[in-house]
């Protein structure tokens, strides 16, 4: 009888993701048609311009990047799916933890804990392979075998190697020097992105190997788009480092907005370390580029630089449109609007001029949401 | 008058409560307790007073100016904890301190933090990551921030819970010490705690505040005693 007690663990566990859906579907309805319609006007707008650069790259090259790229992803399935697996099996408090205090048999528990580690890893392997693994990878069946247990067995190494690490103490973060209230609120959020926020850090990690991986494709002379793809790829990630630290601000943001922070110093700090992070992993792009493939086309190469550095721009003008503590709403905002632009600007150098009009009229639109958020 | 509420109104549509309309003046020097079941608008006028929240209609004067959101310079002069304390993970109590002394523009730094955590016993976990830390540690952290700036009005939303007896007394200290040109506010359930300390006391009942009668002129057990006959039986049951 108690893989039924096991079942209703299971449908208890997943219905608290309806409910929380349910609970903000309005606003999630708001961002799925927004997004729909913007990556349909994206199609609509550059379907020429991309197909004319499908075209120029040769078939064979296309499928290898393609089957790159489904690689990729396959090989971070498994480490990814493992946080919601360890969490499900460790985290307190939690329905695991509920279920054993009202005196749930252990057995019952641990099928539950079972099952739903499977449902999470068929759900997450199916979505893949049904829309990118079988349509980008086309592997040979024994091919599909290799990766798909070597992406596994990434997720159970993930899963050993994670240790509940013992309270470390820390460092101060800020000096006793005088400076201003401005430079304060910076640095106090500069410092936690590079020294304390592991996922913040995590992501300008990735963010600049992937830089390198692009330089070393470059060398191998891969076709310029993919440099400029692995670029936005890059520029997203380096985003994503703000958005997660702005995560973090928001969960004490009373404390703030007490010691009287103004919309506007709040937003002109962020603007302050995406402008940084922009022009820092930017010119890292340009540098890499240039390095690699020469001064032959420099103004191409430059678009490294320019389309590196819109993502993290970006940011200081959507933080406050939906939800600040919301990074996964931060960052697809970022990422479909940067998609806009970037393949604007990698179309056409003229495109950076949209960016001051989308930034300057974001912020408006965004005026006085701190106190709102 | 230090604070005053007229006719302050703050509605909630979707579940139906409705704060107010709330009238009310404090002078300096007064400590104001404020009871109330939970979901009674507590937090919520405290909110509006701290300028965390608009009201609907009516005002909200606090040292003779207006308290919006953007009354910038108003809230430095204010110390406010919240109910639901919620801290930064990845920092400690030591850079949290210093951090809001360098927002403050403090001079002497070292000496004002090391004062400040000696006195909330919070020395030897200050440089533990604040989400490392128990409920009842990071409560003394909130309360050093919001006391820091020693500021005129100090508003406490239920500061006595997760405290232990030791810190239950050194918060006592501190809010008996404030000075006569300051005004305090306190929310808590337990009557004991604030009925040697304040000189007021109202009890807010359904989105109004009423006066707890000769609160002012009772001895301290004569004060739990009103709390027994003005509070309890105006109270009902919400479930039908």
């Amino acid at each position: 009888m108690s893989i039924f007690r096991s079942l209703r663990l299971v449908g208890y566990h997943n219905k608290q993701f309806f409910l929380k859906l349910r609970y903000d579907l309005g606003r999630e309805l708001v961002v799925l048609i927004s997004s729909v319609v913007l990556l349909g006007l994206f199609a609509y707008i550059f379907r020429d311009f991309l197909n004319d650069k499908l075209r120029a790259i040769p078939p064979a090259e296309q499928m290898s990047i393609a089957r790159t790229f489904a690689t990729v992803i396959l090989l971070l399935i498994g480490p990814v799916i493992a946080a919601p697996i360890h969490s499900l099996w460790r985290d307190e408090p939690s329905l695991r933890s509920f279920a054993f205090r009202s005196g749930e048999s252990p057995a019952a528990i641990k099928a539950f804990l079972l099952i739903q580690s499977l449902v999470l890893m068929a759900f997450a392997y199916f979505m893949y392979w049904r829309f990118i693994g079988i349509p980008w990878g086309k592997w040979p069946l024994e091919s599909v075998w290799l990766w798909q247990n070597l992406s596994l067995a990434l997720g159970v190494l993930r899963l050993m190697l994670h240790r509940e690490k013992p309270a470390k103490t820390f460092k101060p973060l800020l000096d006793d020097r005088a400076s201003t209230r401005v430079h304060t609120l910076f640095a106090w959020r500069w410092k936690q992105i590079f020294l304390r926020n592991r996922l913040a850090k995590l992501c300008l990690g990735i963010a600049f190997f992937l830089q390198l991986a692009s330089g070393a494709l470059l060398l191998l002379h891969a076709p310029f788009p993919l440099a400029i793809l692995i670029a936005m790829g890059s520029g997203l990630l380096i985003a994503c480092a703000p958005s997660f630290q702005l995560q973090e601000d928001m969960r004490a943001i009373w404390f703030e907005r007490q010691i009287a922070c103004s919309h506007e110093e709040y937003v002109a700090v962020y603007q302050k370390i995406c402008v940084r992070l922009a022009v820092g992993f930017g010119l890292t792009a340009a540098i890499i580029g240039f390095a690699t493939r020469g001064f032959l086309h420099p103004e191409e190469t430059l678009k490294l630089f320019a389309i590196t550095a819109l993502f993290p721009l970006l940011l200081p003008a959507v933080m406050f449109q939906i939800a600040a503590e919301r990074p996964s709403l931060q960052i697809m905002t970022i990422a479909l609007i940067g998609l806009f632009l970037g393949t604007a600007i990698f179309a056409h150098w003229g495109a950076v001029a949209l960016l001051p009009i989308a930034l300057t009229y974001a912020k408006q639109y965004q005026q006085n949401n701190f106190y709102r958020s | 008058m230090t604070l005053r509420l007229e006719d302050l109104l703050k509605q909630f549509p979707q579940s139906g409560f409705t704060l107010g309309p709330l009238n009310l003046d404090l002078k300096a020097g007064s400590r104001l307790a404020l009871f109330g079941k939970n979901g009674a608008g507590k937090t919520t006028l405290f909110q509006l007073m701290t300028g965390h929240m608009t009201a609907d209609s009516g005002t909200i004067e606090i040292f003779g100016q207006r308290m919006n959101p953007s009354s910038f310079e108003l809230k430095k002069r204010i110390g406010y904890l919240p109910q639901h304390l919620e801290l930064p993970r990845w920092v400690s109590a030591y850079d949290l301190i210093t951090y809001a002394m360098k927002l403050y523009q403090f001079d002497d730094l070292e000496a004002r933090r090391k004062a400040v955590l000696e006195r909330w016993d919070a020395s030897y976990y200050a440089s533990k990551p604040l989400g490392a830390c128990s409920y009842g540690m990071q409560k003394r952290v909130g309360l050093a921030l919001a006391t820091l700036h020693n500021p005129e009005l100090l508003i406490l939303d239920e500061p006595f819970s997760g405290l232990d007896l030791f810190h239950i007394r050194t918060l006592e200290d501190l809010l008996a010490e404030r000075s006569a040109s300051q005004l305090t506010i306190v929310s808590t359930h337990v009557a004991s705690h604030v009925a040697k300390l304040c000189d007021r006391a109202m009890t807010v009942n359904q989105g109004r505040l009423e006066e707890v009668e000769a609160w002012n002129s009772a001895a301290f057990m004569e004060r739990l005693d009103l709390m027994e006959e003005q509070f309890f039986p105006k109270q009902q049951r919400k479930s039908p």
